[in-house]
């Protein structure tokens, strides 16, 4: 037998050999404990992450930074992610732009703000903002004889939850373009309970930490090109659903519901909402999967608890009580109204969502931004990606917890697109400005350099626009330490506005607020 | 969305099946390529062009295990890239991989007949436990390494090894059963 008879056997593999070890990973289980050591392991791996920032290591740059190439390699626990620079979707090709940049600390000035105490008095107290107020300016000129008609594109990072707090205004010639919010993909990685890039486990997220985690993502346009791209359309297959109301139990001190039934993976995923414990053993394919019950007065009693089935339905269910982290010698007897109806994965999502931004997030002025649809959109590709609905769930999302979905929907980061339309005439210019507040990028305190906040900003990356002229200018620089920097403002020269290099692909700013001026 | 939605996409030529393509598979064919190029850029062209491949043969073809397809197109596309890049660049766990099977199965240079090749492989495996079957080919059709597949069935690697050393020498047996010459 020779070499290439044995890549010839291989290649002859039946499909319905295949597509089993293609499918996800069926990993053998050890029931009751999984939950309790997720969050061992979950603590662990926070504890993980910080070690290197606890120990000084490579975490946010110092005054003592020798080269930009040394800062630019600084991560952060809490990364704000660098000021874009706008594009043009149809390509910038024979435009001549100019950016300047504002960096405005004037927020930083310590105000006083009046309030009434509790015994009537008027007091005061001093306060002042943290985010900077950028403004960053754009001149294009259309040096050709034709009427140019231009889709501009802002990128900027945020996450729904922070959404309307850092939205960019966007103008042209002063009046305020109208633009629709385009989000792209979650930026955030997936690591396992230790950070090992080998084990391949995605149990924790990972928040981009650095510039160059965006540089990484972005640079192929592959992102920006799926962002533009729209909402994908919400899954319309039908599903069984489970409704539990009215549930009561003979146990006088949490009780728990269960509901226990045999699922075959290949054919049914278990989706659902209000439950908080799951055992599923792999080997038989039985899941318990259940929720202590609400008592009375306490804000989950109006909550929907929803067992969702997509594919197929169960045969048999059992309902089984217990006592929440308790043996008993009694049995505890549970019962509950539980309707079953079949419908749209979409329509019991939405319910869901609504349910879950009543509850838990500020969800109204999001919804306002982005409508009910988007959010969906991006829920749902988190379920195909790395949820129950995809061919290889992560370990964060094995319990099928609808709850876990939408809120890491909301909170990850994310590079959203504002898109409007402009027009530039022949021979002509355009004058675009975007106005945005933007957070510093930080670590907490007692890990690395946390006294140093530091405001990132890329000239070229994502844009199609090339830059002919770059400058930066500070405001408020009385109320800041300028502690490391390549833009080169000099406080004590009082140079407040310098040009810059168009084709240096990266600036950074670390600063610390001036406690008095 | 449901793969048989997903062909359907393709018969009625309709570009979202490219999308919904790469939304469910992308990852997985990314990985299976990345296994045996050892180059993101590059297993992102042959996944690339296994969407085309994809678009090119359904139809005629309406595959009734869409997964398993999609894998055998982007296997073959990075074995052929492999074969392409090899003198400049190996990937030790292919090879690795491969050499455990050669070692043990291509011992001389009888030809051996593709039918009967297809029936022994596919009794062979009908004759494995579903997990070590399972391992077996993630290891050999799929390249994974040791750790990886140790990680996937949340097993030891010394247990990998050794269920993969049985299945080789039961391999081997059941070839030479079967009439061929190792």
């Amino acid at each position: 037998m020779r070499r290439e008879d044995v890549d010839k056997m291989l290649e002859l593999v039946s499909d319905e050999h295949l597509a089993p070890a293609l499918g996800p990973a069926r990993r053998r289980r050890h029931p009751k404990r999984w939950a309790a050591l997720a969050a061992c392991l979950a603590l662990g791996v926070g504890l993980w992450n910080l070690l290197p920032h606890l120990l000084g290591g490579s975490s946010g740059s110092s005054g003592g930074a020798e080269s930009t190439q040394e800062a630019a390699d600084a991560t952060f626990l809490s990364y704000a992610g660098p000021v874009f620079p706008l594009t043009v979707e149809e390509g910038g090709g024979e435009l001549d732009a100019r950016r300047e940049l504002t960096y405005d600390f004037s927020g930083f000035a310590p105000r006083e703000e009046a309030f009434t105490a509790a015994d009537g008095a008027q007091k005061s107290y001093t306060t002042w903002d943290e985010e900077l107020q950028v403004t960053d300016r754009y001149q294009l000129t259309n040096p050709t004889d034709q009427d140019r008609a231009l889709t501009l594109l802002y990128p900027f990072v945020a996450s729904y939850n922070s959404l309307a707090k850092l939205l960019p205004t966007l103008s042209a010639e002063g009046q305020t373009l109208e633009a629709q919010i385009l989000p792209g993909g979650d930026t955030d990685r997936y690591t396992g309970a230790v950070v090992d890039a080998q084990s391949g486990e995605k149990l924790n997220r990972l928040p981009a930490t650095s510039w160059q985690d965006y540089r990484q993502i972005l640079e192929d346009g592959l992102y920006q090109q799926d962002a533009l791209s729209g909402a994908l359309s919400l899954p319309q297959e039908i599903v069984t659903v489970y409704r539990f109301e009215d549930a009561a139990s003979t146990a006088a001190e949490n009780p728990v519901l269960c509901v226990e039934l045999d699922i075959d993976p290949e054919k049914t995923r278990v989706l659902s909402y209000g439950f908080h414990f799951m055992d599923w053993d792999a080997e038989t394919g039985h899941l318990e999967i259940g929720f202590s019950l609400p008592e009375e007065g306490e804000s989950r009693q109006d909550l929907p608890f929803l067992l969702i089935l997509v594919g197929q339905d169960v045969e048999d269910y059992a309902l089984t009580g217990s006592r929440a982290g308790q043996e008993t010698q009694e049995p505890v007897t549970v019962s509950a109204q539980v309707t079953r109806n079949q419908q749209p994965l979409d329509g019991v999502l939405r319910e869901v969502l609504e349910d879950f931004l009543s509850r838990y997030a500020p969800g109204a002025e999001t919804l306002s931004l982005v409508g009910e649809d988007q959010i969906l959109s991006s829920a749902c590709r988190l379920l195909h990606e790395g949820g129950m609905l995809s061919d290889e769930v992560y370990s964060r999302y094995e319990t099928g917890w609808l709850e876990d979905i939408f809120s890491d929907t909301l909170s990850s980061g994310r590079v959203f697109y504002l898109r409007a339309q402009a027009e530039i005439p022949a021979r002509g210019s355009l004058s675009v400005t975007a106005s945005l507040l933007k957070d510093p990028s930080l670590n907490y305190p007692g890990t690395g350099d946390s006294g140093s906040w530091r405001y990132d900003m890329v000239t070229r990356l994502g844009s199609s626009l090339s830059f002919s002229d770059l400058t930066a200018t500070l405001e408020g620089g009385q109320w800041i330490e300028i502690l490391d920097q390549n833009y080169g403002f000099d406080p004590q020269a009082e140079l407040w506005q310098v040009s810059l290099d168009p084709n240096q692909e990266y600036y950074y700013l670390d600063i610390r607020r001036r406690a008095e001026s | 969305m449901e793969d048989e939605k997903i062909v359907a996409l393709y018969w009625d030529r309709s570009e979202d099946a490219i999308r919904q393509t790469q939304l469910k598979y992308g990852r997985l064919l990314h990985s299976l390529s990345l296994n045996i190029l050892k180059s993101g850029r590059d297993a992102e062209e042959c996944v690339n062009d296994t969407y085309l491949g994809a678009w090119n043969s359904i139809p005629p073809h309406r595959p009734s295990l869409l997964r398993a397809f999609l894998c055998r197109l982007t296997r073959n596309i990075s074995l052929n890239r492999y074969d392409y890049n090899r003198a400049e660049k190996r990937n030790p766990e292919c090879l690795v991989s491969l050499e455990e099977l050669y070692n043990c199965l291509a011992l001389n240079e009888d030809p051996v007949e593709e039918m009967a090749l297809g029936e022994l492989i596919n009794s062979f495996l009908d004759s494995l436990p579903q997990e070590q079957r399972e391992i077996f080919l993630r290891r050999y059709w799929c390249f994974d390494s040791i750790r990886q597949i140790a990680a996937r069935y949340g097993c030891s690697e010394s247990r990998v090894t050794s269920l993969l050393f049985r299945a080789r020498v039961r391999l081997r047996e059941h070839l030479q059963e079967g009439g061929i010459s190792v």
